[in-house]
């Protein structure tokens, strides 16, 4: 599943720490940890969308501005200067929205593939279950395995 | 004029206005306390206990049942209305059920601006302590409540769906042979209304299922659901009410098997079952004459997944109208879709599912 993402699922948790439980809260220090856990939801919330755009912009800015210093810094700090500079990380995901439309997109596309392919001994159909334990076996970390004890 | 459910002052003024279809006879009414009730998810269940007056002049202590969906809408797919109707076209029948007394669709009075309807409450528990306790001397009364059980689901299956108007409320089978392909196509369409994913491992699992669709069914029945224990009332032994009808359907009875909660317990003595599933259904057809296989139990079971992908896929799709959702929808929408994925795959031979949810 794509939907619900990690905004609309925070939004929620907020809602209900802030709408029904805090209200039903008699002891003083615990409504007041109801207020915290909510303003601290909130920023998480803002910080999971914003922090990788933010320092990748925070760390090209920073980048360019220890590179074009070089030979005008002290000698002692030249190496680790040059050293931080050189190392940048390989760009490697498109941004989570882009990718959740790809995923659509390609999914959308492998269930027409399943629809037209009826023998469920196809290769192509085999070879779609194994894509499918696959896809389960990668979304299993937060859908399944980050939940443990009583949920009601 | 329309009012909050949880102000005791409305509902009264409410009730008042419907005291004719409180019950035969009833000419007043005071409202005493509304509670909401904290068991089921799916819909809120809220009580109502007030004292009636009879045309004799007599008050007497009464309570009633409101059902509606929550703000967000209702996590099964299934209209309230349909609900309603269901319980008010078993009444008067054989099958114990609450009274369903009136839909509340009228503006003025409709709780918190949402339908809204009423029933009888039927004293009792849902609640058999005994069920699961699997020591010798609890044999005797957990074999009982599972006959108990299945009677009750005989009474359901041998109803006259057709007289009864129960063709205008669900899809209805062409023959028994074509009562799980009607199911599966029932779900799809359903499901058509609200899917905003494609889900490629339904689309496997619904390949599967129908290359395995059994034809073998005798005949078609009305179905209850979702059964069991947790679903029905019981006093002094006897279930006095059957609740929780958001999965009924027409079809296979085997549809119900596939559903029973706890109350067919496997038993076993001196290294031989004394109850068990094979015991229940030859208990079930000297009841009905209704042959209902193991197998196909079983495929029902694995259709139970799409049952579970339908519903959770439904609370996603409330979620993402409306931001923010309950927090109950949004755990549906997550944790939950993704066991009924989990199910489903199982059908086609992935197994990756880990503990029952606590």
């Amino acid at each position: 599943m794509i939907h619900p993402g990690v905004q609309q699922i925070l939004a929620s948790v907020i809602d209900a720490v802030e709408r029904e439980i805090a209200p039903a809260v008699e002891d003083e220090y615990a409504a007041s940890l109801c207020r915290t856990v909510a303003q601290m939801l909130r920023a998480v919330r803002v910080r999971v969308d914003a922090e990788p755009r933010a320092l990748a912009e925070d760390n090209a800015e920073l980048r360019g501005l220890l590179a074009g210093w070089g030979d005008d810094l002290p000698r002692h700090v030249r190496h680790q200067v040059a050293e931080a500079v050189a190392r940048e990380p390989e760009p490697r995901y498109p941004a989570l929205p882009e990718l959740q439309e790809d995923a659509l997109r390609l999914r959308a596309a492998l269930v027409s593939v399943i629809d037209a392919v009826p023998q469920e001994d196809h290769p192509v159909r085999v070879a779609a279950r194994r894509y499918l334990r696959r896809q389960l076996e990668r979304e299993q970390a937060w859908q399944q395995d980050a939940f443990t004890g009583p949920r009601r | 004029m329309s009012g909050r459910l949880d102000d005791a002052g409305f509902v009264g003024r409410w009730f008042r206005h419907r005291a004719a279809r409180l019950g035969p006879g009833v000419v007043d009414v005071r409202v005493h306390a509304v509670r909401r009730l904290s068991r089921g998810v799916s819909r809120q269940t809220w009580s109502v206990s007030t004292e009636v007056r009879e045309e004799t002049g007599r008050w007497s202590g009464r309570e009633f049942i409101v059902r509606r969906d929550h703000a967000d809408g209702g996590i099964v797919p299934t209209p309230l209305r349909t609900e309603y109707e269901t319980y008010r076209r078993l009444n008067g029948s054989p099958v114990p059920t609450a009274t369903a007394l009136w839909f509340e669709d009228d503006p003025r009075w409709e709780p918190d601006g949402r339908p809204a309807y009423v029933r009888t409450k039927v004293e009792g528990d849902w609640r058999l302590p005994f069920i699961a306790d699997e020591s010798p001397e609890q044999d005797r009364a957990r074999i009982a409540a599972s006959k108990e059980h299945l009677d009750k689901l005989a009474l359901v299956h041998t109803l006259d769906w057709e007289g009864l108007g129960f063709g205008e409320l669900f899809p209805v089978p062409s023959s028994p042979a074509d009562c799980a392909e009607n199911l599966i196509r029932a779900a799809l369409a359903r499901l058509a209304d609200f899917q905003f994913e494609p889900n490629p491992v339904l689309a496997e699992t619904i390949s599967w299922l129908r290359a395995r669709a059994p034809r073998d069914c005798p005949r078609i029945t009305l179905c209850k659901g979702n059964n069991g224990h947790g679903e029905e009332v019981w006093s002094g032994g006897r279930i006095v009410a059957m609740s929780d009808w958001e999965l009924a359907a027409l079809g296979d009875p085997a549809y119900d098997f596939a559903q029973v909660q706890e109350m067919i317990p496997e038993i076993h003595r001196d290294g031989r079952r004394i109850w068990g599933l094979p015991e229940a259904l030859a208990y079930y057809r000297e009841r009905t004459g209704i042959e209902v296989t193991v197998e196909r139990v079983e495929f029902y079971r694995m259709f139970y997944g799409v049952l579970q992908f339908l519903y959770s896929h439904h609370a996603a799709a409330l979620a993402r109208r409306r931001d923010p959702v309950a927090l109950r929808f949004m755990w549906t929408a997550t944790e939950v879709s993704f066991r009924s994925q989990l199910r489903l795959a199982r059908v086609f031979g992935v197994d990756l599912m880990k503990e029952a949810i606590a």
